[in-house]
């Protein structure tokens, strides 16, 4: 019967002579026989000698389950066994009745995989990535880096719940994070194994990671194993040169504007100039043409004064470009009266009327010198905006609150030929190539609204009769007071 | 008498032109300052005008605009585009512009070019 089972059998002294045993059992051992196999003591099938002792400890209670130990064969290699045995007393002596069988390649799977969980764990406890195993939604190892990158301490992680995690993942991503992590923990074939999510630590502060992952077999199971890098620097100055980029791009655009603007003013004043010269030229010896000569020589005095301003506009926007603007108080009354003289003397008197209506009270605003510029840009532009004779300007001004914020309100309502309203939102911010074709506002709006907004107020565009551009328009600019 | 409308957002070059072509002969039948009004003088013409001579850049309406929707109405309407953008010299002639001034230029070249054109319309009538 003992020859029927697949173990070794024998029987033993505690003296370590072996009495009895099958086949199984000199054959694990690499003996030949068992008459050769039972001259060997019994010690000498032991690779460390100490390990006997190991047994007998183990044999005081009378039963020996599943003892691992290695033998040496009789070619001297070593083997794992597992021994069993049970202690017989038979007149007075004592005999072991053992089973035992060969365990090597169990061992060597076991410690490979020993040695294979050690090597992952040196790797990964000296990796600057975080690494994690997820499986049924518990992060089964993580190393150190994922504590240092979230912020929780080992035991807080530890004690999540399953699928706890996702509190780490930023709401935006976390639906498609947490799907990702589910697919790869049931091992399904359909997944993304490379993608950027924002992460939340724990005291608040999102970050980017770039998240490297695939399903594993982890204890018999799939798992998730993930490995992620914190590219959040990288992403921000990604984002800090996107909006530099945007910026001269912007700038480069604006300048391609000004340019335009510049060039297309600067040949109708040429025009202009050339035209007069050569009309004169054929009057001026025709007497009765005398009149005409004067108004001829008048129009270029005025081209150039429309060319000086064209090129101080021009300065005084790339000033504004360069330096941050001058913000003081400014007595607006005495600001706007000069604009509006300034203004009539360039007109006939009775081409365009400009009513200022103030208020009594003195008013101060936060602005600076080129207060005065807005004005006159927006007296200028509403004159050469306008068909009518005579041309109308009635400006109010008033006194509002927004919120907080003190403002002093400056009406200018013209009857002019209005404003689309497709167009009042461009109208001061046209540096678009798209949009140089339907010109005619000229480099003044764009400078007026740099200048505001460098002052922190307000400009718009209303109908002066609302719904019916055509009427004319009302330009409004809010300062705030001071 | 050959009629011209005047088409230029720059009220001083208005004036300009009205004044050379005036002295050069030539009736001049109205003004306006952008694409929109032009187009609606235009319509209003009981006699249409045998000359335009046409801003591009302008506010409301720019001449090319104006001039595909004058051309809708008149396609045998001579259009000269007197514009310091030289960027749609090509667009405004393959649309139906028959010269382009480029400014700024001189009285001369303003003459011959009327002049150029009437000849093409005294072949077409």
């Amino acid at each position: 019967m003992i020859e029927a089972v697949p173990v070794g059998i024998s029987i033993t002294t505690p003296e370590g002579e072996t009495i009895e045993c099958n086949s199984q059992a000199f054959k694990i051992l690499g003996y030949d026989s068992k008459e050769e196999s039972l001259k060997i003591p019994v010690l000498n099938h032991y690779s460390n000698p100490e390990d006997r002792k190991r047994f007998f400890e183990l044999a005081k209670d009378g039963v020996v389950k599943n003892f691992e130990v290695q033998l040496k064969r009789k070619d001297n290699t070593v083997i794992w066994a597992s021994i069993s045995s049970q202690v017989q007393y038979i007149e007075n002596e004592t005999y072991y009745v053992n089973s035992f069988q060969d365990i090597t390649n169990r061992k060597t799977v076991e410690q490979n995989l020993k040695e294979s969980e050690e090597k992952f764990r040196t790797i990964a406890e000296q990796s600057f990535m975080n690494i994690i195993i997820i499986q049924d939604g518990i992060l089964k190892y993580f190393n150190e880096r994922v504590t240092q990158a979230n912020g929780y301490s080992r035991d807080e992680i530890n004690s999540w719940k399953s699928n706890e995690f996702a509190k780490l993942i930023h709401p935006d991503d976390r639906e498609f994070v947490m799907n990702q992590a589910m697919k790869k923990q049931a091992g399904e074939k359909n997944v993304i194994n490379q993608y950027k999510y924002r992460m939340v630590r724990k005291d608040g502060e999102i970050r980017w990671l770039e998240n490297f992952s695939k399903t594993i077999i982890y204890q018999g199971k799939p798992a998730d194993l993930v490995m992620s890098i914190d590219i959040d620097d990288k992403i921000k100055a990604e984002q800090r040169l996107k909006e530099s980029e945007k910026k001269y791009r912007e700038a480069y655009n604006q300048a391609d504007f000004y340019k335009d603007l510049f060039a297309h003013d600067m040949s109708n004043i040429l025009q202009n100039v050339k035209s007069s010269i050569e009309l004169s030229g054929m009057w001026i010896d025709a007497a009765e043409k005398k009149l005409e000569v004067k108004s001829m020589f008048e129009l270029v005095q005025e081209q150039i004064n429309r060319a000086s301003s064209l090129i101080q506009n021009v300065r005084k926007l790339s000033s504004i470009d360069e330096k941050s603007i001058e913000i003081k108080t400014i007595d607006l009354k005495s600001m706007l009266n000069n604009a509006v003289e300034n203004i009539r003397a360039r007109f006939p008197p009775d081409d365009y009327i400009i009513n200022i209506k103030l208020l009594e009270e003195e008013l101060s605003v936060k602005a600076g010198d080129l207060l005065i510029d807005v004005f006159e840009n927006i007296l200028i532009n509403a004159a050469m905006h306008n068909e009518n004779k005579p041309k109308k300007m009635n400006i109010k001004i008033s006194k509002i609150q927004d919120g907080k914020i003190k403002y002093v309100k400056i009406e200018h309502v013209d009857n002019g030929i209005g404003i689309k309203d497709e167009i009042k939102g461009i109208i001061f911010n046209r540096a678009r190539k798209k949009e140089k074709s339907t010109a005619g506002m000229g480099i003044g709006l764009s400078l007026v609204k740099k200048i505001i907004d460098g002052y922190g107020g307000k400009i718009w565009v209303e109908d002066r009769v609302k719904g019916e551009y055509s009427k004319g328009s009302n330009f409004i600019i809010l300062l705030r007071q001071d | 008498m050959v009629k011209i409308f005047i088409v230029d957002d720059d009220q001083s070059l208005q004036r300009l032109y009205t004044l050379i072509l005036k002295e050069a002969g030539f009736k001049i039948v109205d003004t306006a300052l952008n694409g929109k009004v032009a187009v609606e003088k235009y319509n209003n013409f009981k006699v249409k005008p045998d000359i335009i001579l046409m801003d591009h850049r302008m506010p409301i309406k720019n001449g090319l605009d104006e001039m595909i929707e004058i051309l809708s109405v008149n396609n045998h309407e001579k259009i000269i585009f007197a514009s310091a953008d030289i960027t749609v010299k090509e667009e405004a002639l393959s649309l139906g512009a028959c010269a382009f001034l480029d400014k700024p230029f001189n009285i001369g070249r303003l003459l011959t070019t009327i002049q150029n054109v009437i000849k093409e319309l005294v072949i077409e009538r």
